[in-house]
């Protein structure tokens, strides 16, 4: 019987939850403009601000489409681009037009929070990071948290957010407007010669942030940073990239889906479009010392120490000499690999080893959030693991 | 120019220019007349053919035998005609000197009788001819050129000789129909004599809702009797072909013989139609408004378009339409043909169907820069710079 | 640092759990005037609703395109366009266009060597020299 290190796990696991109330607390933190506390009269003058810019914006007589950030509502029935996105995603009828038209104004086109995406976004990224993470962490419960965040930056990362805005064939607005059709994605760009590679505003939680020469470690990202394990961006005013705008298109898709037509349609869409991508989760990995990893690993699991030996060799002498090594621990294979060199092909063997452990995934995976749905098998408690290991 | 022609040409002027007047060189090497020697450089200079030399060089001799240009003019079999019929050939092509106003006489005089036997002709005579060679303006005009027009060649414009036209094919349709004849065969005669005139005009028709059965009224039964015995005869000439007697008889009873040369006056002499019941007959029937617009039209020499007749549906417009109260505009007949864009916007399918989008316009990048946005910036820039206003 | 995590996309499966029809939006343009538009003018009247009710999932276009034949222009989610000239077809051919149209993914025409393509591993493996029965000469 293994020992449970009930702290380390905790975060892992819950980390999800914990996060949701984070980032909301992040999201109106900033929205507010540091504001400490969220008063019904701040929010009322933040909207007040929110119409001065707007009406200082336009220039245009208040009737006609151009005086408004965005399309207005009634266009959403009149745009064909709109329906057929509709049901190319095969989206339930329960979730309105006018609903999907919401989810592609950004808000950095309109900053009215009850015509923007935003909110719906902040729901669809809660939900896509809920779902994500727990089944990789049910899938393969002994995955190391770095490869856990590279995972689910694979499954919902903005870049793979984007490219699905591209697959669902979601074109993009080049300005956002009052008369640009609805079915369009609309942002503000951002301005060119802006310098991208600009080291974006940073804001988190953390203590000690200003002191930059001190390490982060990788379970306080847990807590501190998003599910990416990067520190959370601050919201870019003067416009934003295309990605993201996607990436806040698709989020709130998915949310408006959870609200319109509840919880089992928006498994079935998280399903459909996000798990069913591929993802070798075997590439993921990128060992430096191997070979002392998985020493590491047979010491804390008691098994005997790894030998290295050749199982065979062809060409010792030539210019292409190959040799397939073996790592064995007592009688157990662990792994096999081939290489030019003997040292090669013994860390070959050893990342076999080491990414036979780590990618270890128990049969008929059930994740927590099946429990919500009426009628559900009792809950069998899942595989649990120590984690990876320290060196 | 080769070097040794360029050296013959030193050598010409010494023999025989010095008497002509100046000539630019250019022009003395077209007109000098070539050396016999140096034709011999020129390649493909000699008379005989390239095939017939290399022939000459193949079989050793200057004639060689077999054809003088296996590949190229005429072909065995056209030599082997050449040779059978050696003295046809320069009569045909005398022929068309002697004047072809002979042939035509002598073609003209043949009868072409379809004979029992296939015999292929040799020579055109006793062929038919098919059409002519030319200067038709000296024939005389034969039976098919002639034209005569179905409609009467004056056009009725008074409305009283309308209503009298109208009237009179009302009731010759009515007796035709009573007597179960063809309708359309009364325009067999384009006029009747005058008794018979006289007769149809004091005919009245008592239409019961548009109806044309029954809806003759006869003065009198002499009347009748006659009318029927006339019209019973119009439609028999028009159909029996197998009785010829009975046709050359009913020739001498025929009431119609139109004379050409006689005045149609007959409507000129009626002011007015006796009654009005004949403008309430129907045209619906496609076959009696057939036979009636036929006749009207013939009696009255006006022209009724397609569209027109489609549209008409009683005597009544019948006579609006060629007294000019009804016209192609306000039948609404000359519309332009209507556009499909609106057609398609106004389509309920095809607006219930929230993907589809129909522009009556064509589209232009104006119009995508406005669907994306772009077209308030690229405005606002021009106005900036002063270029729109 | 043990281990280290490579950031990288997934890859998209159409098919394998949502479908997604690669012809996005079809364009269809006629004249009122030329004769060649006839059976487009047909087919718009008549049979366009019924393939649109057929396939919400594609944006259609109706509009004018005066003095020119007549078009069917379909663009694809890869960013690709094709158009066929549907001039003087008859409205059932032009039916045809649209469906080929609508099947196509937008990539150019290539030739298939293989039945099958796929991004999994094959299931068999690859063969080793290294492994197996060893040979002795």
């Amino acid at each position: 019987m293994k020992r449970l290190q009930l702290q380390r796990w905790s975060s892992s696991v819950l980390s999800p939850r914990a996060r949701t109330g984070g980032r909301l607390q992040q999201h109106l933190y900033y929205n507010l403009r540091r504001q400490s506390t969220v008063t019904p009269a701040a929010q009322a003058e933040n909207e007040q601000l929110i119409d001065q810019q707007s009406s200082l914006l336009t220039t245009q007589t208040p009737g006609s489409p151009y005086s408004l950030p965005s399309p207005p509502v009634e266009a959403a029935r009149e745009s064909a681009k709109l329906a057929a996105l509709h049901a190319r995603l095969y989206l339930p009828t329960r979730l309105p037009l006018e609903t999907l038209a919401r989810c592609l104004v950004d808000s950095s086109a309109d900053p009215n929070a009850k015509f923007n995406n935003e909110s719906l976004s902040i729901l669809g990224h809660d939900l896509l990071s809920h779902y994500t993470s727990e089944h990789l962490i049910c899938t393969y419960p002994r995955l190391p948290l770095t490869v856990i965040f590279a995972a689910m930056y694979a499954y919902v990362g903005p870049k793979t957010l984007a490219a699905m805005t591209r697959e669902w064939g979601v074109e993009l607005a080049a300005v956002p407007g009052g008369e640009v059709d609805p079915g369009l994605l609309q942002f503000k760009r951002v301005v060119p010669g802006t310098d991208v590679n600009e080291e974006p505003a940073v804001a988190t939680e953390r203590p000690n942030e200003h002191r930059t020469s001190w390490r982060k470690s990788m379970t306080s990202r847990v807590v501190y940073d998003n599910e990416f394990g990067d520190p959370t961006e601050v919201k870019n005013i003067k416009g934003v990239p295309a990605e993201h705008a996607s990436a806040r298109f698709i989020r709130a898709v998915m949310g408006a889906i959870y609200l319109h037509a509840g919880r089992p349609a928006a498994k079935r869409f998280f399903e459909q479009h996000f798990l069913s991508r591929h993802l070798n989760i075997s590439e993921l990995f990128n060992f430096s010392q191997p070979a002392r990893d998985l020493a590491r690993l047979c010491a804390r699991e008691n098994f005997e120490p790894p030998v290295a030996k050749i199982i065979s060799e062809t060409g010792r002498k030539s210019r292409h000499p190959v040799f397939v090594v073996g790592i064995f621990s007592g009688q157990d294979k662990l792994g096999e690999g081939a290489g030019a060199s003997l040292l090669e092909a013994r860390s070959r063997a050893a990342v076999a080893a080491l990414k036979g452990w780590y990618l270890y995934s128990p049969l008929n995976v059930r994740v927590p959030s099946a429990m919500e749905e009426e009628g559900a098998a009792p809950w069998k408690p899942v595989h649990v693991d120590l984690g990876e290991v320290i060196v | 120019m080769r070097s040794s022609l360029r050296l013959l040409n030193l050598e010409a002027p010494t023999l025989q220019g010095s008497k002509t007047l100046y000539v630019c060189s250019v022009c003395r090497q077209e007109t000098r007349p070539r050396p016999a020697l140096a034709r011999q450089f020129l390649r493909n200079s000699s008379t005989t053919p390239i095939t017939e030399r290399v022939r000459r060089k193949i079989w050793g001799t200057d004639s060689p035998p077999g054809l003088e240009d296996p590949y190229g003019g005429q072909s065995v079999l056209e030599k082997k005609f050449k040779k059978d019929q050696p003295e046809q050939r320069p009569q045909r092509t005398q022929e068309p000197d002697d004047g072809w106003r002979n042939i035509d006489e002598a073609s003209a005089g043949v009868e072409t009788a379809p004979s029992g036997e296939y015999e292929p002709a040799t020579t055109w005579e006793g062929l038919a001819r098919v059409g002519h060679l030319g200067r038709w303006t000296d024939f005389p005009a034969s039976e098919v050129d002639e034209y005569t027009s179905f409609k009467s060649k004056k056009r009725l414009t008074k409305p009283n000789h309308h209503a009298l036209a109208a009237h009179q094919a009302a009731v010759e349709i009515c007796l035709m129909q009573s007597l179960n004849k063809p309708l359309a065969s009364v325009c067999d005669v384009v006029e009747h004599q005058e008794p018979i005139f006289d007769l149809l005009w004091k005919c009245r028709i008592k239409p019961a809702d548009g109806q044309w059965n029954g809806a003759l009224v006869y003065p009198d039964e002499k009347a009748e009797q006659v009318l029927a015995y006339v019209f019973e005869q119009i439609g028999s000439q028009a159909q029996t072909e197998s009785a010829a007697e009975d046709a050359a008889e009913a020739d001498e009873a025929e009431p119609e013989t139109v004379d050409p040369e006689a005045p149609r006056s007959l409507f000129f002499n009626k002011a007015h139609v006796r009654d009005k019941g004949y403008l309430r007959l129907s045209l619906a029937d496609p076959a009696t408004k057939f036979a009636f617009l036929k006749r009207f039209s013939q009696l009255t020499g006006h022209y009724f378009p397609d569209p027109v007749i489609n549209s008409i549906s009683s005597v009544r417009e019948a006579i609006q339409y060629v007294g000019g109260e009804l016209s192609l505009k306000s039948l609404k007949l000359d519309a332009k043909p209507q556009k499909l864009g609106p057609q398609l916007t106004a389509s309920k399918t095809l607006q219930d169907l929230p993907n589809v989008k129909v522009f009556e316009k064509r589209q232009k990048r104006v119009d995508r820069d406005e669907e994306l946005g772009r077209k308030k910036v690229i405005e606002a820039a021009l106005r900036e710079r002063g270029l729109i206003q | 640092m043990p281990v280290q995590g490579i950031r990288t996309v997934t890859a998209a499966r159409n098919g394998v759990g949502a479908f997604i029809l690669q012809c996005k939006r079809l364009d269809f343009h006629y004249c009122d005037w030329a004769g060649s538009s006839r059976g487009m003018v047909s087919f718009l009247k008549n049979s366009l609703a019924s393939f649109a009710k057929a396939n919400p999932q594609i944006e259609i276009r109706v509009s004018p395109r005066p003095h020119k034949h007549p078009v069917i222009k379909g663009h694809y989610i890869n960013g690709r366009e094709k158009a066929v000239c549907v001039r003087n077809l008859e409205p059932e051919q032009i039916v045809q266009k649209a469906n080929l149209l609508k099947e196509a993914s937008g990539e150019k025409n290539k030739r298939t060597k293989k039945p099958v393509t796929s991004i999994n591993d094959s299931v068999r493996g690859i063969w080793s020299p290294f492994h197996g029965d060893t040979k002795t000469v």
